[in-house]
């Protein structure tokens, strides 16, 4: 191999180090849901999505709300170092890890377009453009099968709408909050769940 | 449902992309922020710019915070309104409604004056973070030092419209003579001092916020800019920026309240003055005004008030007025 050859393929290999590094690992959609036998990826992320949703839903209203109203505890961002009760999102997000950190390769979480915390804003171009597509069709979830290294996943993007009044005012009023116009019924973000697939 | 479909980018082509992805990420990381790094030269001598900065329209309500719902509530209820609760820092307003604690600062400046290389000290006292505004320059440092009798949990966020980004979160430890009795004795024998200062050097350019965990109520925010070309406006809402290479600029006025832009031609040999109106963009809803059940009641901490010994806060139909002094 020339010596040209060789600084070519050591530039590429340390770019490629350097981008895996940054945490740039590009995810490509490959086809579309294949068919078959079993239940089709959608349906299972249907019945996720309705689950989390559910979850959180009773989180809100049976134990935040009412600790709350009934001045027992209250709910806050920093609930560890306050002694509080997570917000709704913090315990979506925290069931998220939970359930990540189990290795069986299920994963979802909360993301916006614009979110209080980068972290929580989309990981990749597939999620970009997922929430801005159910920012402009709510009822419609975004799909697609995509590849991260060796794994297929299939991902679901779900829009995630402004339904109670707490959701509102503490996006409104966060001191980070890029976006401090949000209305009841706006779409605040996105419910993304991915989970692998075989190919 | 929506479906997305993905072409596979050819082998060969791969490759450059790589490279150009290489050498793009290769700039920003040398160059952080947004926009080219400034060239600074020794013994540079420009024009001058003058103004005051005036806000238009009035101040929108601040926030409240009933103190017991946080940490130390009489300690840091010592500025409060007397009824238990605690309202955001908002500026208090100049006889013609001048604006103080504004940042003035032209953009995009290439090339001219050094900086002074002097770190910004930020101090916690009373549980307010003091200067409730600075501004400073890529690659200073700040100094964090807590004058309280309490500790307070530091965090500095980096603000972007992406989401702001966590640079730095540690304890700041109280001088471990300072006693929070002391302070809430009726004789006030407490004295302010400084624990253990925290360094911190920032890397990027843009809007700061500080805020301590403990207690949501304390804000600071800071401006980084590339150049040292800015300026804090003074009590009466005055400024002056030294030194300007002669030149077109946007002059942009920032406040936590809004932001105002205007162009402006700096010619040689003569000083400019000019006069800025802002007005409040943000935040644009204040649901703290909203009548809300309350069942975290001052009663809960077993004493019928917390006392504004330093500071009483009174809102007034577009101002926070303070009686006595916080500093």
């Amino acid at each position: 191999m020339s010596q040209h050859v060789k600084s070519i393929n050591c530039v590429f290999n340390s770019a490629l180090i350097l981008l895996v590094l940054l945490g740039l690992t590009t995810s490509e959609v490959r086809a579309e849901e294949p068919s078959g036998h079993g239940i089709p990826y959608q349906t299972v992320a249907d019945y996720i999505h309705d689950i989390i949703e559910a979850d959180r839903t009773l989180y809100t209203t049976h134990v935040d709300d009412r600790m709350q109203e009934t001045g027992t505890v209250i709910a806050s961002e920093s609930w560890e170092d306050r002694n509080a009760l997570p917000l709704p999102a913090q315990m979506l997000l925290l069931s998220g890890e939970r359930v990540k950190n189990r290795g069986g390769g299920l994963n979802y979480r909360l993301a916006s377009l614009w979110p209080i915390y980068h972290k929580n804003g989309p990981a990749n171009d597939f999620e970009k453009k997922g929430l801005q597509a159910v920012q402009e069709t709510p009822d419609e979830p975004y799909t697609g099968l995509i590849t991260q290294g060796k794994e297929s996943l299939y991902v679901a993007i779900y829009a995630d709408l402004a339904v109670s009044r707490s959701c509102v005012n503490c996006h409104n009023r966060h001191l980070l909050s890029p976006k401090r116009d949000q209305k009841l019924g706006d779409v605040m973000g996105a419910i993304i769940i991915s989970f692998p697939v075989k190919q | 449902m929506f479906q997305e479909q993905y072409q596979r980018p050819k082998r060969g082509k791969l490759k450059w992309i790589f490279l150009l992805a290489f050498v793009f990420v290769g700039l920003k990381v040398l160059t952080p922020g947004v926009g080219w790094t400034y060239e600074a030269l020794p013994g540079f001598t420009g024009e001058q710019l003058t103004g005051t900065v005036k806000l238009k329209g009035k101040i929108p309500p601040p926030k409240r915070f009933n103190l017991v719902l946080f940490s130390d509530p009489y300690y840091c209820g010592r500025i409060s309104d007397g009824k238990g609760w605690r309202l955001s820092p908002w500026p208090a307003l100049g006889d013609h409604e001048e604006l103080a604690g504004a940042v003035v600062f032209l953009e995009d400046v290439k090339k001219g004056k050094l900086g002074t290389g002097s770190p910004t000290t930020i101090q916690t006292k009373n549980c307010v973070f003091l200067p409730f505004v600075t501004a400073t320059q890529v690659s200073q440092t700040f100094h964090f030092q807590n004058w309280d009798p309490i500790q307070h949990k530091l965090e500095v966020f980096l603000t972007s419209q992406n989401g702001a980004q966590t640079l730095l979160g540690q304890n700041l430890q109280p001088h471990p003579e300072n006693r929070k009795s002391d302070f809430l004795s009726t004789e006030q024998t407490g004295l302010h001092r400084s624990g253990p200062e925290i360094q911190f050097e920032i890397a990027n350019r843009g809007i700061l916020v500080f805020r301590c965990r403990l207690h949501d109520y304390m804000e600071g925010w800071s401006l980084v800019l590339p150049h040292p070309y800015f300026s804090i406006t003074g009590k009466n809402g005055e400024f002056s920026l030294k030194d300007i290479p002669p030149g077109a600029y946007n002059l942009i006025v920032w406040h936590p309240l809004g932001k105002q832009e205007t162009t402006i031609e700096i010619g040689a040999g003569h000083t400019q003055a000019v006069n800025i109106l802002i007005a409040p963009t943000s935040p644009t809803t204040y649901p703290e005004e909203e009548p809300m059940n309350n069942p975290f009641g001052i009663d809960l901490v077993g004493d019928s008030s917390i006392v504004p010994t330093v500071e009483r806060q009174e809102w007034d139909s577009g101002q926070v007025k303070a009686i006595g002094d916080a500093s």
